[in-house]
């Protein structure tokens, strides 16, 4: 017992290395451990003067409420203020009746509603000046200014004299719309709290170039509401072509002096166009077109509701967990899909033609971090098997959705069950501020998952050893030798092989975890892209197979009672890698993907909840969670 | 889908007095053609009427007002006027859209849409919560609002304290020797099993503990008694022992230091109270009328 309880307060006490050598010289015996005590050397205490983050900050940058027109128009009535609510931890009623709130609050969030022009009200009680000549809309601005019952009494009469189409002219004028802008951001600016929760202000640019093509953009702004109210949001009747999203992008920051990124998603129903070599309009790509890519768009929302993008399995048939949450059936319209579309709608696929198109224009046009959101349509975001509230009202929890359709074109569909309780993002910011948030996605140092909350670390650099990860604050050495995720590898010392500390942490109320891949994609010597899934780290006494291949974890799931457990798997796993094929001469990324033990998929949870479900046999009931982090670079030394 | 269905933005900008160009687009010879073009067509129309149908009105007129709103739109985008090439392409586009518009109208096309139908539905709720952005209370009325919700703006209990995990094989006896190490002084970052779990937590709110360690984690942790290691705490992780360090109860703000949030939601209260009125208030102004019931009824 004695022994067993030394060998425990051991266990984690670092190997010490062999002392160099003493020197002597003309002033005496130098001892170099008592130098290096004044140089280097960090102070006793672990957090002092600590400046990473130590923690990521959760939240998606990717909901519609009831502003949306689609939303409303399939019945959604919780708007932008209910959402943010929601998204604080509040509980709420959804828009089928049901309470529902989340098993965590978020840190942050972006609603991505549309802009749009909705009524003339709140211009009344602005006092517009193009108002205040009729006599009634200047009396009632004067008594909605009072508030209360006057206000009220306003609204009621304007109902009456609707009824009885005696409405003021002024106010049934088309050309005097609102700017709904302003109320949006109002809202999401009264539920900004900074160091507690940053509501982010944003909004979607949906361009379905050529009639369902995704070419979708979330632009996420660093500012606040003075600043973001200055010039109006572009919509798709501007224009529906990117590179006219960037120069509108380009044109708020010289105009405001403030800061905008654009998330783009759903390659997966882009037909082809999301990663294409030419712009959707034909013309080829070009060196300035890589450049505002690259500039405007540094990250891509790879898994959703609406599927998974990471890689499609028929372009990686090795990739034994590429077959995850795919829809490949068309584009949004449910256009069939032709031959080689697909080998542009995927993340990697993205990754490994960045590196071609950097050496024919010297920019990466596709060199982006990887973040989750929902894409919900409800107001309600969320991401737990055991709490999915679907994508719209008509897949919020109820025994519908087993058989409902998600989409249906002319007879084309995609069944309810398809849905995804997918994704979230982790920001590695050092305070919770839109500043700090935006600052972290811009450069890169964010992951994605498919709605579970695992922290993961990962960290490039030349020199990371075995012994870094029997530390128990991967951040420190991580930080200190490497570059986070995000990032590019500083240049290759001489005849060197990068290495990659990489960590996860289970999130405490999912699924243990299962492995820890390091995904890799390089351009060969003839420039042809490649790619190669290793497994650095796993759980249990497993042992590769002869051809190098991990047995599976297991699988308790039991699916008819939606439960499992964690007696398979780890909840932590820690590791330092380094590439065994290194090549100086070829570009390279690598990102780290943390795959979870199976657990209950949330159509299981529902067959055991509703009695009148009815799903098809083929309906998944289980699912691997994971987490992808942003890739780290390895660029060329010229 | 987000946003398949696409929608017209004319929100306004910042008024602009950058309007030249659009205006001296009026006066182009293009648009004179385009006008001239739309009143062949009307005086066409009204000099052979098609039968016994009124006659249509065929022009689409593009007013200064249009101009400026046109106009207006682009400069609040771009932050320029549009040039002259653009400008002709918005009254284009106006002009489709106008004669789309009244097309699609004429063929009744606008009827039964579910979406149009439900946008007007939300306008209309739009409408009803909309005086409530703009009302401001008095401070009686805030502070009445504030003391109502007083638990809403309290600041939360926040716990310090230690924690060491346990291997997970670790028996009673073993627990209990290590309680005893680390209570005569072991250093609780270099015992037990190893992890990334942070060794200690100063001053987190206990919901924020539970996002780390999982549910349930932070009240076991609350009933702790202070400077003592306790446990085991059962967490996502594993099984724990913790000493509570620091303690900070529950403490209420005052008002004026979180006014802007109260004032937020008393807004956002009201809102939600003037669009029940509205649909109440509106309700009574119909009568429903059921199939198969002798009388009418109110809804």
């Amino acid at each position: 017992m004695t022994k067993r309880f030394v060998s425990l307060l051991l266990s984690t006490t670092l190997l010490a290395s062999p002392l160099p050598a003493q020197v002597t010289t003309d002033a005496g015996t130098i001892d170099p451990a008592g130098i290096e005590r004044f140089f280097n050397q960090p102070g006793y205490s672990p957090y002092a003067g600590r400046s990473f983050p130590s923690r990521p900050l959760w939240g998606e940058q990717h909901l519609h409420t009831s502003w949306s027109p689609d939303a409303f128009g399939g019945g959604t009535r919780v708007g932008p203020d209910d959402a943010l609510k929601y998204a604080k931890g509040a509980e709420i009623t959804s828009n089928t009746g049901q309470q529902v709130r989340l098993s965590r609050p978020y840190d942050w969030i972006v609603v991505a509603d549309h802009s749009d022009a909705l009524g003339v009200v709140a211009s009344i009680y602005e006092g517009d000046p193009a108002f205040m000549s009729d006599p009634t809309l200047k009396r009632w601005h004067d008594e909605m200014r009072k508030g209360g019952e006057a206000a009220t009494a306003v609204v009621m009469e304007m109902i009456t004299l609707q009824g009885e189409g005696r409405i003021p002219p002024a106010m049934t004028d088309t050309t005097t719309q609102m700017d709904m802008w302003r109320e949006m951001t109002r809202i999401v600016e009264s539920h900004n709290q900074p160091g507690i929760f940053s509501a982010i202000i944003g909004y979607e640019w949906t361009s379905n170039y050529g009639g369902g093509n995704n070419l979708h953009r979330n632009v996420i702004y660093r500012d606040g509401k003075d600043k973001a109210d200055m010039v109006r949001p572009l919509t798709t009747f501007d224009t529906e072509l990117p590179r006219e999203l960037w120069n509108w992008m380009a044109a708020y920051e010289e105009e405001t002096g403030g800061r905008l990124l654009a998330i783009p998603h759903n390659g997966n129903l882009s037909n082809g166009l999301m990663f294409a070599t030419e712009t959707p309009d034909g013309e080829p790509i070009d060196a300035e077109w890589a450049m505002n890519r690259a500039r405007w768009e540094p990250l891509y929302e790879v898994t959703q509701g609406k599927g998974t993008s990471e890689q499609h399995p028929s372009l990686a048939p090795a990739d034994e967990f590429a077959d995850f949450e795919i829809w490949d059936a068309g584009n949004l319209n449910v256009v069939p899909k032709e031959p080689g579309m697909l080998d542009y709608e995927y993340a990697r696929e993205a990754l490994k033609r960045g590196l071609a198109l950097e050496s024919e224009f010297g920019t990466n046009p596709f060199k982006f971090g990887l973040v989750g959101s929902t894409d919900a349509h409800t107001g309600i975001s969320s991401t737990e098997e055991n709490n999915f509230f679907g994508k719209f009202p008509a897949s919020e929890p109820g025994p519908e959705r087993s058989t409902g359709n998600a989409f249906d074109f002319d007879g084309r569909t995609v069944k309810d069950w398809k849905l995804g309780a997918s994704g979230l993002t982790a920001v590695w910011a050092k305070e919770n501020t839109r500043a700090a948030i935006w600052d972290a996605m811009k450069r890169k140092e964010v992951y994605g998952t498919t709605g579970t909350r695992p922290f993961v670390r990962f960290f490039g650099g030349w020199d990371f050893t075995a012994e870094d990860a029997q530390r128990r604050d991967p951040a420190t050495v991580g930080y200190g030798k490497g570059v986070p995720m995000g990032g590019d590898l500083p240049p290759a010392p001489e005849g060197a092989a990068p290495s990659f500390l990489v960590a996860a942490l289970k999130d405490p109320i999912s699924g243990n975890l299962d492995r820890i891949q390091i995904v890799k994609g390089w351009l060969d010597a003839g420039g042809g892209m490649r790619e190669r899934i290793y497994d650095v780290v796993w759980s249990g006494d497993r042992q590769p197979d002869a051809e190098g291949k991990l047995p599976p974890v297991g699988n308790t799931v039991d699916v008819g009672n939606a439960t499992w457990t964690n007696t398979i798997g780890a909840p932590e796993l820690i590791a330092v890698w380094q590439d065994p094929e290194f090549d100086p001469a070829q570009k390279a990324f690598y990102y780290a993907r943390v795959i979870e033990i199976p657990t209950p998929r949330w159509t299981a949870y529902d067959a055991a909840y509703f009695k009148d479900a009815n799903f098809s046999e083929d309906v998944p009931m289980t699912v691997t969670e994971r987490a992808y982090t942003s890739p780290i670079w390895y660029v060329q030394n010229d | 889908m987000a946003g398949a269905g696409g929608f017209s933005g004319t929100p306004r900008g910042a008024r602009n007095e950058k309007t030249m160009t659009i205006k001296s687009i009026i006066r182009s010879p293009l648009l004179h053609f385009f006008i001239l073009g739309g009143l062949v067509f009307g005086l066409y129309a009204l000099m052979n009427p098609p039968g016994a149908q009124p006659p249509r009105d065929d022009v689409l007129r593009f007013s200064e007002t249009e101009a400026d709103r046109l106009a207006d739109a682009f400069t609040a985008a771009w932050g320029r006027p549009p040039t002259e090439a653009e400008a002709r392409g918005l009254v284009r586009d106006w002009a489709v859209e106008e004669a789309m518009v009244r097309e699609a109208l004429t063929l009744g096309l606008d009827q039964g849409d579910a979406i149009i139908r439900n946008r007007l539905r939300t306008k209309m709720e739009f409408l009803a919560e909309a005086p409530a952005a703009a009302m401001t209370p008095d401070d009686e009325t805030l502070r009445a609002f504030y003391d109502d919700n007083r638990d809403r703006y309290a600041r939360p209990a926040m716990l310090g304290f230690a924690q060491v995990l346990l291997p997970e094989d670790a028996d009673a006896e073993e627990i209990d020797a290590l309680r005893a190490a680390l209570a005569q002084g072991a250093d609780p970052s270099g015992v037990g099993q190893a992890t990334m779990l942070p060794p200690s937590m100063d001053g987190m709110p206990v919901p924020a503990i539970e996002r780390v360690f999982g549910g349930g984690f932070g009240a076991a942790v609350a009933a702790l008694p202070p400077q003592l290691w306790s446990g085991p705490v059962t967490s996502g992780y594993g099984r724990h022992l913790v000493m509570v360090q620091t303690v900070q109860e529950t403490a209420a703000p005052a008002l004026d230091t979180v006014r802007d949030r109260v004032l937020a939601d008393w807004r956002s209260e009201q809102a939600r109270k003037m669009r029940a009125a509205y649909t109440d208030g509106l309700l009574r102004r119909y009568t429903l009328d059921l199939p198969g019931e002798d009388g009418e009824e109110r809804p």
